[in-house]
């Protein structure tokens, strides 16, 4: 009986966990893919972006803010380093509103989690280049960026290891063929995230998400971030429209792309702490990369 | 038998558990296409090199603030009007121009007038510089500020900006310094930066709205001032060592022990050495500073030259700033002196300044809480001050703080605001800026 038994549950389990196994290591490498053409998106980019934020209301399948957006406009330039290309440098200049304009930001990161990430920020209001204690990846909390709903989490990319995959469906999403792939934290990644998973519908020509939706430690659904306004630039395509939708407090977050530049030439100077006082050199060089914004 | 009921249990939820997450359809969009969304999104952003003509350049880069402040102990203590304008602009290739404009009214309940019938102004210039780059170096003329040291809130090593005791000290250490002409030239190479600085007209502290005229006399007669910084950054740790000749910012009073009154003035011209630490690790940042003052010559002003004997002394700051896993910001600073020589009964000899700090952003970093204690040894004195700043939007935002001032009978050091009065005081500010 025992002996039958194992058998009919060896075959269930064939046959239930095969499919699973074998969708794993298809959505790893479906979301590998992903990852680094994001990151290559990141490599020697120059941007201007436009982030706005308020509470909103739905009403008749249109969302609006039910106040008057906070908005900020950053200038950006990053790049990717290391073997992998997943170590980054970047720099970023608040140039609205006026009260935060000049304040200035160096970030260096790391993909190795034993390493501490290094930022530097300008105080426009002391002409001072402060070094700032931001911890290693391993023990970072997410924070808000500028205030917003969009979290350093968010943003990160190169960190597929730390999550297990797994396809949910495949078909036409807003006539769009995708995947819908399942992304659940491993304990290494739960012990800094907020999200108990994520759900991403991953275009199947493009490989870029158009949508990403996480959960809460309750599995509420927590955000919705919408990827809209897709454009082919330099070989890559680029979401010139990001939203998040906070659905517990029903506030959003939306970074426009107004202009971009990839595949800029950056001098090894520019992503250091000179950038951050040395103006001449920093609009010098800026200048030189301007003309390249689309 | 139970254990393969159980079993083969298990198995039927897993599969029915299967089934029900297969019957979710990703696919059908709650959010569909047809969703609009409408957020008010202001004219496109010019700053390409097309858009960049300097006078165009320039006023899209201004900004003016409107402020407005009051301070009550058990009257009006402070009661004043600002209006502070901000631009800057790169005239030509490799150069860069900033403009930082601050006019103030203080009204006649504000105690820095002196003849309650009047209302008095005053024009400060922040920032007046132009800085030209060419290779590894930059140089920077005209009216700015520079810092030097690593431990906030201590002057062991940030001697360069004088005090302006007009400002009130609530939270914000960099409010209550004073700009001076200088010159500065700095190189970068590799990790390295080296700085050198000529102060060709030093100003001192500044706790009236026009300098006194004595102490307009003693700035007059000073010399220039000239130093350097040279900075090594490593990973997680900036090492700098500073070698500067530099004047006192605060002037001793001489007082004649006969009639108890004040008969000038004494101001010391010292060399610095000095070293400072800023060391990362993980969300904690250890900062040190340490100098060595050596007077070089004292120049005085309505009085004999009392001491003879020149005066050395070694400064020491140590801080820290950790940054809690929920974003609490915390920082604390201790700062000691010690001459090395003797001096006069009626001087300090030795001192130490403690500082504690706290701040943490709410509400989408709309509301801003932020807490700073001071206390200090020889004298004895100790002020505390809890201030909440609010932004109503991208252009207004207000400020209530409240301040307590230990009850002592001591002079304080300057890294205590004079303006604040001994007791409970309350500061309320209003600010526009586009």
């Amino acid at each position: 009986m025992f002996r039958r038994l194992f058998k009919f549950q060896v075959v269930i389990l064939a046959i239930y966990c095969l499919p699973v196994m074998s969708q794993a290591g298809e959505a790893l490498d479906i979301m590998e893919k992903v990852d680094r053409l994001q990151r290559e998106v990141a490599d020697q980019t120059l941007s201007l972006s436009r982030l706005s934020s308020c509470d909103f209301a739905v009403k008749n399948k249109q969302v609006s803010c039910t106040e008057e957006p906070r908005v900020k406009v950053i200038e950006s330039l990053s790049r990717q380093l290391g073997e992998s290309k997943k170590d980054s440098q970047s720099i970023s200049i608040i140039l609205e509103p006026a009260r935060e304009r000049g304040i200035g930001m160096l970030t260096y990161s790391y993909d190795d989690s034993a390493k501490d990430t290094e930022s530097w920020l300008y105080l426009s209001a002391l002409g001072k280049v402060k070094r700032m204690a931001s911890g290693s990846g391993e023990d970072q909390e997410p924070v808000s960026l500028f205030g917003s709903e969009f979290t350093t989490e968010d943003m990160e990319n190169g960190k597929t290891d730390e999550y297990d995959y797994k396809i949910l469906q495949e078909g036409e999403y807003q006539s769009t063929q995708v995947w819908v792939i399942e992304a659940k934290p491993k304990p290494v990644r739960m012990r800094k995230t907020h999200y108990s998973k994520l759900i991403l519908w991953i275009d199947k020509a493009r490989y870029v998400p158009l949508k990403i939706q996480s959960y809460d430690r309750n599995q509420n659904l927590y955000k919705r971030i919408l990827f809209q306004n897709y454009e082919a630039l330099s070989g890559h395509w680029i979401s010139r429209d990001m939203t998040i939708y906070n659905m517990i407090i029903n506030r959003l977050s939306r970074m426009e792309t107004e202009k971009i530049a990839l595949d800029v030439p950056v001098v090894d100077e520019f992503l250091t702490q000179r950038s951050l006082t040395d103006f001449a050199f920093r609009e010098q060089n800026l200048d030189l990369l301007r003309p390249l914004l689309k | 038998m139970i254990r393969l009921k159980a079993l083969a249990g298990g198995l039927l939820i897993l599969v029915l558990t299967d089934v029900n997450a297969q019957q979710k359809d990703y696919l059908e969009d709650d959010w569909g296409s047809d969703f609009e969304v409408d957020i008010a999104s202001d004219a496109q952003v010019q700053r390409d090199g097309e858009a960049s003509r300097m006078i165009d350049a320039f006023w899209e880069q201004a900004a003016l603030k409107l402020k407005t402040d009051i301070a009550y102990h058990d009257e009006l203590t402070l009661s004043r009007g600002q209006a502070r304008f901000d631009a800057s602009v790169k005239p030509f290739a490799y150069s860069f121009l900033k403009l930082d404009f601050q006019y103030t009214y203080f009204q006649q309940q504000d105690d820095l007038v002196e003849n309650t019938d009047s209302v008095q102004h005053a024009l400060k210039i922040n920032d007046a510089w132009f800085q030209y780059t060419h290779q590894a170096c930059n140089a920077k003329a005209g009216r700015q500020k520079l810092f030097w040291g690593a431990v906030e809130g201590s002057y062991a090593l940030d001697l360069l900006m004088p005090m302006d005791l007009t400002e009130p000290l609530l939270t914000d250490f960099s409010l209550i310094r004073r700009s001076q002409d200088m010159a500065v030239f700095t190189c970068f190479a590799q990790g390295w930066d080296l700085e050198l600085m000529f102060t060709p007209y030093p100003v001192l502290d500044q706790s009236t709205i026009r300098q006194s005229q004595p102490l307009q006399d003693l700035e007059d007669k000073l010399d220039y001032e000239f130093g350097g910084r040279l900075t090594r950054h490593w990973t997680g740790l900036d090492v700098s060592v500073y070698l500067a000749r530099l004047y006192e910012n605060a002037p001793e009073i001489v007082i004649d022990t006969t009639t108890m009154g004040a008969v000038g003035y004494q101001l010391d011209q010292f060399d610095l050495l000095g070293v400072s630490l800023v060391h990362a690790i993980d969300r904690l940042l250890l900062e040190l500073d340490f100098s060595y003052q050596e007077e070089h010559k004292r120049l005085s002003l309505g009085a004999q030259n009392q001491s003879a004997a020149l005066k050395y002394r070694t400064e020491v700051a140590v801080g820290f700033e950790y940054t809690t896993e929920s974003n609490h910001q915390l920082s604390a600073g201790a700062w000691f002196f010690s001459y090395l020589t003797p001096l006069r009964p009626d001087q300090v000899s030795y001192g130490e300044v403690w500082n504690f700090n706290w701040s943490k952003q709410y509400w989408n970093d709309d509301l801003t809480l932020s807490t700073l204690a001071l206390w200090q040894k020889q004298p004895d004195a100790a002020q505390i001050t809890v201030m909440a700043d609010y932004l109503w939007d991208d252009q207004w935002s207000s400020a209530l703080a409240l301040s307590y001032k230990a009850p002592s009978s001591a002079m304080a050091l300057t890294t205590m605001n004079t303006g604040i009065k001994q007791g409970w005081s309350i500061n309320l500010g209003l600010e526009y800026q586009f």
